[in-house]
């Protein structure tokens, strides 16, 4: 929303410039030698300060995954008939995390947002790492975890083949092929990014791996006729793949007829929430990468903006949702219905979740109408950590607290977490974020042959010596702070 | 663009739509029978929804190519602005949905209860509801919702549906040629920020005006999804409508130099991506009742695959969403105006079998009181409130084509726009 | 490695700085009649095709079959074991055809699944990938198409090539650090 350009001089040709992707005029040398910069040079304290706690949560984490096995499920705090609880929660939470990176690099390869290149490869390691994080928590809450093949598509000791008319086998299916897709989306954007580090490195064992993963990449026009074909139907491919994935998240709870799961907004509901959290970590992980590492040039504050404006619209569009299951709640007619909501908002005890839930989604991204609150880093900041939270909140409002009250008051109970509960959740954290800081440390977190491609050089018709448009000239008048001839 | 080019399509338009007036005012105004007038207020509710779904659809995409902030869509944006001015004319066939009761009685049985509640109790509705309801059951639904389902709230929010979505369009519309004029940035400021919050109510008024007028034909059905399924059939029918408009002007050697075949692949693309919305939208809210299967939600399913009814649900899995994806696969097939022409037209075919397939299916059951499933012959009405609407509307937008540049031709964005490449 | 080894000629390099030269020399070389010579980038430059006389990739034919594939493969597997060897009969879904809804989830993954496969080794089979070995890897100056050069090489196999005037070619077309790669027998 940033075009300072409304210098209206009758000479100036009546077009609104664009705001650069890259700025300063960086060329493609620089470029190159800072994204490679990052993986070459030494990293920063920092680097290490991070990393160092970040695997002691994954060794907690691991431990105790290892107590539950040992132990048994009864280590999670859920008791009947909360039967689903944290476990479920973090796994619906990490999947929608993912569902950013595919947006980034699918949904907006698609629309021709040339600004997704930035802030794509690192939403999609962040896709990746969380979806990991996500698989965690179903495969454990089958208790015992060596018999997960059972949900592999291949019959079990009885030659009883699996329900394929189950949501949760869906799941399998949906998660496993999102993480597969992922991957392989990630690898081919990684190709090219390889053989820049393959052709930079001293002989040795990291020239060794990089120019083993890069293929042999030699950046042919021919080669790259094919490449960007691929890329296209992947994008294509993935974006439909993360509709359905948390689509099918959510048939676990929809098709069921428990009142306040069964509701048919549920699919799109859920995949706005996923894109909506997922933004959120994006920049959550992004707004210190870029500090830390010198990006500003690379992901500049509009990048940011933009990021900011579709929390801000996917938030209202959650909210949007929010709204049509309480209208539909009351408008059903139906008492069940009516009574799980509620429930949820004013009468059970657990209701705080819901204002909660609500603060953090609805009224939290408002913020982002003010171009201030989007251009302030703190501010988006702030704002994402309570998107991040709100978004666990949601999930932890649909699942546990509906089952909380469910349809006999007799068995209601109010659902306490374990510590067993809480660390695992933590150490998935770190765990998430020992992954993301080795990614930084060995790949280029920043799509380099992508970037390259929309600086305005790079267009075979750009003209080095068209005139200056009046947003240069706005800008160069904001900066000396004096007007500039045309 | 000249009126007079297109005035022999222009002539039969008013012609068909003043002949199909002609005929369901005689509908209308029970000159063929008090029961035909009963049928053929769910023949203008079909008519009237269908138009209003398109003109909303025009709506959205010229909001979201304002907030957006896109470029590439400068050049066309005119058509989906002229569309958007339809919503004025939808108002007026929308009066004797809202005000005529022979209509209002026959299409919605909530507002029958709601008079004879208010008849028997001496004018106070909720009080004669809740006394009904000790006798019969079904009245307790109507207790239970009655302060969103009312007859007064009912009627304001048709009239604050039509002031916003009429506004919104006219003052985008006004904007817009404004800058023809003067070539001023500051319209193009001044819409994408007037479009960025009015965009939930626009969301709302959608939602709410499907769930006013054709959801509450059953009292007792509802879906969450309701809302964005309308939403997803408008915004796709009204790209495909706006494809063929482009084409006819082009047609007539308007716009060979503003549009080209890119902006044909990249509206083609966006057909092509509500196709398969629609269709997720469509099958999640299928799949989720039929799953389920609890007896409040299903009756709207069952209904629709009962009998030849079923039929009819079939060609819209096959021809509203396979079909019509396996015609968009292909690239080339989108950038060639003479072929997706045909796709469009074909588009818009499925829009009206999915509408027809949304209100038509109550009528005999509400009628009769659930005995029978079909009236022949009804179908006739259908037909002359098709053309009576439909005709006077593409009248309205060819005029409203010709009263200003056929694009934003001072828009900052418009070189942009011409240079597209996707 | 053994001192004498035999060498043919693979082909000519020659560098350009920018985007813009590379594609006007492209359209220069694809009038001259070329055929077997390629532009080595480091980003795709798009109408670069046109100006090569590239042709559009036959990659999503291959991608449509295999995404069928993954369709059939889901439905069978899911109706062939829960309607016709294992009726199942679970949420009082009927054990016929009529039960394929319930299918829809796991027949649309797989699709996606099958046609993602399909897209990434089709798209390396169709570009001669991996292959860790190739003539161009021992040019000292190849390696800067991965930063910022573009690098035109046009290949000795090509029937129009020619020792002394292909090099003059690409010098007139606007070639920069003109140099010969070969290949080791």
């Amino acid at each position: 929303m940033a075009q300072t350009a409304t210098v209206s001089t009758p000479s100036t040709p009546r077009i609104l410039e664009r705001e650069p992707l890259v700025l300063n005029n960086r060329n493609y040398g620089w470029i190159t030698n800072r994204i490679c910069g990052i993986v070459e040079n030494r990293q920063p304290a920092l680097w290490w300060w991070l990393f160092v706690p970040s695997v002691c949560l994954t060794v907690i984490m691991a431990s105790c995954f290892a107590y539950l096995i040992s132990t048994g499920v009864g280590v999670w705090g859920q008791k009947q008939p909360v039967a689903w609880a944290w476990d479920i929660t973090n796994f619906v939470f990490w999947i929608g995390i993912g569902h950013a990176g595919t947006l980034i690099s699918a949904i907006l390869f698609l629309t021709r947002q040339k600004w997704r290149t930035a802030v794509n490869r690192a939403s999609e390691a962040m896709t990746l790492f969380a979806v990991m994080c996500a698989g965690l928590f179903p495969a454990f809450h089958v208790g015992r975890v060596w018999m997960v093949w059972f949900l592999a598509p291949v019959p079990n000791a009885n030659a009883i083949w699996q329900n394929f008319k189950s949501p949760l086998l869906w799941d399998v299916f949906a998660v496993s092929t999102y993480f597969t897709v992922s991957v392989l989306f990630w690898f081919l954007g990684l190709v090219p990014d390889l053989a820049t580090l393959r052709d930079r490195c001293k002989p040795g064992i990291r020239k060794m791996l990089y120019g083993f993963f890069a293929l042999g990449w030699r950046g042919g026009n021919r080669q790259w006729n094919h490449y960007e074909m691929a890329y296209l139907l992947l994008a294509a491919l993935s974006t439909p793949l993360v509709l359905s994935v948390h689509s099918v998240v959510s048939f676990d709870f929809a098709t069921s007829i428990v009142p306040g799961w069964h509701t048919t907004i549920f699919p799109p509901y859920f995949v706005a929430g996923a894109i909506f959290g997922g933004f959120a970590m994006v920049l959550t992980l992004m707004i210190p990468v870029r500090k830390i590492y010198g990006l500003e040039d690379l992901i500049t504050s509009k990048h940011i903006d933009n990021m900011a404006k579709i929390i801000l619209l996917t938030g209202t569009i959650v909210g949007y949702a929010y709204c049509m299951e309480l209208f539909m709640a009351y408008y059903s007619g139906n008492p069940y219905e009516g009574q799980a909501f509620l429930l949820r908002c004013l009468y059970s005890p657990s209701s705080w979740n819901y204002y909660a839930m609500f603060f953090c989604n609805v009224i939290a991204p408002q913020v982002f109408w003010s171009k201030w609150c989007r251009k302030n880093l703190g501010a988006v900041m702030v704002v994402c950590m309570f998107v991040n939270a709100g978004m666990w909140y949601e999930r932890y409002v649909i699942i546990v607290t509906t089952l909380e009250r469910h349809f006999q008051p007799g068995s209601w109970r109010t659902f306490q977490p374990t510590w067993v509960d809480i660390t695992t959740f933590v150490g998935t954290f770190g765990f998430f974020l020992m992954n993301f800081l080795l990614f930084i440390r060995f790949l280029p977190v920043i799509a380099i042959a992508e970037v390259k491609g929309v600086l305005p050089e790079s267009d075979p018709h750009f003209d080095s010596h068209a005139e200056r448009g009046p947003h240069e000239i706005a800008l160069e008048e904001a900066k000396s702070g004096s007007p500039v001839a045309a | 663009m000249e009126l007079s080019k297109v005035s022999k399509l222009n002539g039969i338009f008013l012609g068909v739509g003043a002949l199909g007036l002609l005929i369901s005012a005689c509908y209308m105004f029970g000159l063929l029978g008090e029961q035909r007038q009963k049928e053929f207020a769910y023949s203008w509710l079909f008519a009237f929804f269908f138009f209003f779904t398109i003109t909303n659809g025009g709506l959205f995409w010229t909001m979201l190519q304002h907030i957006s902030n896109s470029g590439w869509s400068v050049a066309v944006r005119r058509f989906f602005e002229n569309l958007a001015g339809n919503i004025r004319v939808m108002a007026v066939f929308a009066l004797p949905l809202i005000f005529f009761s022979p209509f209002k009685n026959a299409l919605w049985e909530w507002i029958v209860a709601h008079q004879d509640a208010a008849a028997a109790a001496g004018g106070d509705t909720l009080k004669g509801l809740e006394e009904a309801s000790h006798t019969n059951h079904h009245l307790h639904i109507l207790v239970a919702k009655f302060g969103y389902l009312n007859i007064p709230f009912w009627t304001l929010r048709a009239v604050l549906y039509f002031v916003f979505l009429g506004g919104m369009a006219t003052l985008l519309r006004r904007w817009s040629i404004k800058q023809d004029g003067d070539g001023d940035f500051k319209h193009s400021f001044r819409a994408r920020a007037f479009c960025a919050f009015p965009l939930l109510f626009y969301a709302l008024a959608v939602t709410f005006s499907a769930v006013d007028w054709v959801m509450s034909m059953d009292y007792t059905w509802f879906s969450t999804m309701w809302g964005v399924y309308i939403f997803a059939g408008g915004a796709w029918s009204s790209m495909a409508l706006s494809i063929i408009a482009l084409s006819y002007v082009r047609s007539h050697g308007y716009l060979k130099k503003i549009v080209s075949m890119e902006h044909y692949h990249l509206m083609g693309k966006l057909l092509f991506a509500f196709t398969v919305f629609w269709a997720y939208i469509a099958f999640s809210q299928f799949f989720l009742i039929w799953y389920a299967n609890i007896t409040e939600e299903t009756r709207f399913f069952i209904l629709r695959n009962t009998n030849n009814w079923w039929y009819l649900s079939n060609i819209l899995v096959w021809g509203h969403f396979v079909l019509t994806f396996v015609l968009l696969l292909s690239a080339g097939r989108k950038k060639k105006p003479d072929s997706i022409v045909w796709v469009c037209a074909w588009v818009l075919i499925m829009h009206f079998a999915d509408i027809y397939w949304l209100i038509i299916p109550e009528r005999a059951p509400s009628l009769s009181h659930g005995t029978v499933l079909w009236y022949d012959g009804a179908w006739w009405g259908d037909l002359a409130a098709f053309l009576g609407i439909g005709g006077i509307v593409g009248w309205a937008y060819l005029r409203r084509l010709a009263t200003a540049s056929l694009y934003p031709c001072r828009d900052p964005r418009l070189l942009e726009s011409v240079k597209a490449v996707n | 490695m053994a001192k004498t080894t035999l060498k043919k000629v693979h082909g000519y390099l020659a560098e350009f700085e920018s985007a813009v030269d590379v594609y006007h020399a492209s359209e220069q070389i694809r009038d001259a009649g070329f055929s077997r010579w390629d532009v080595h980038t480091p980003y795709p430059v798009h109408g670069l095709n046109e100006a090569m006389g590239v042709k559009r990739s036959i990659l999503p034919w291959f991608v449509f079959f295999g995404g069928a594939t993954g369709t059939t493969t889901a439905f069978s597997l899911a109706f062939i074991t829960q309607v016709l060897i294992y009726p199942t009969i679970v949420q009082a879904k009927p054990t016929n055809i009529f039960t394929t809804p319930a299918f829809f989830p796991i027949m649309f993954e797989l699709t996606i699944l099958f046609s993602a496969f399909t897209t990434l080794f089709g798209c390396f089979a169709l570009m001669g990938l991996p292959r860790w070995n190739h003539p161009l890897f021992a040019s000292k100056q190849f390696k800067k198409f991965s930063d910022d050069t573009f690098i035109v090489c046009i290949e000795a196999r090509d029937p129009k090539f020619h020792q002394a005037e292909t090099k003059a070619f690409l010098e007139q077309v606007g070639g920069k650090n003109i140099e010969l790669v070969e290949d080791e027998l």
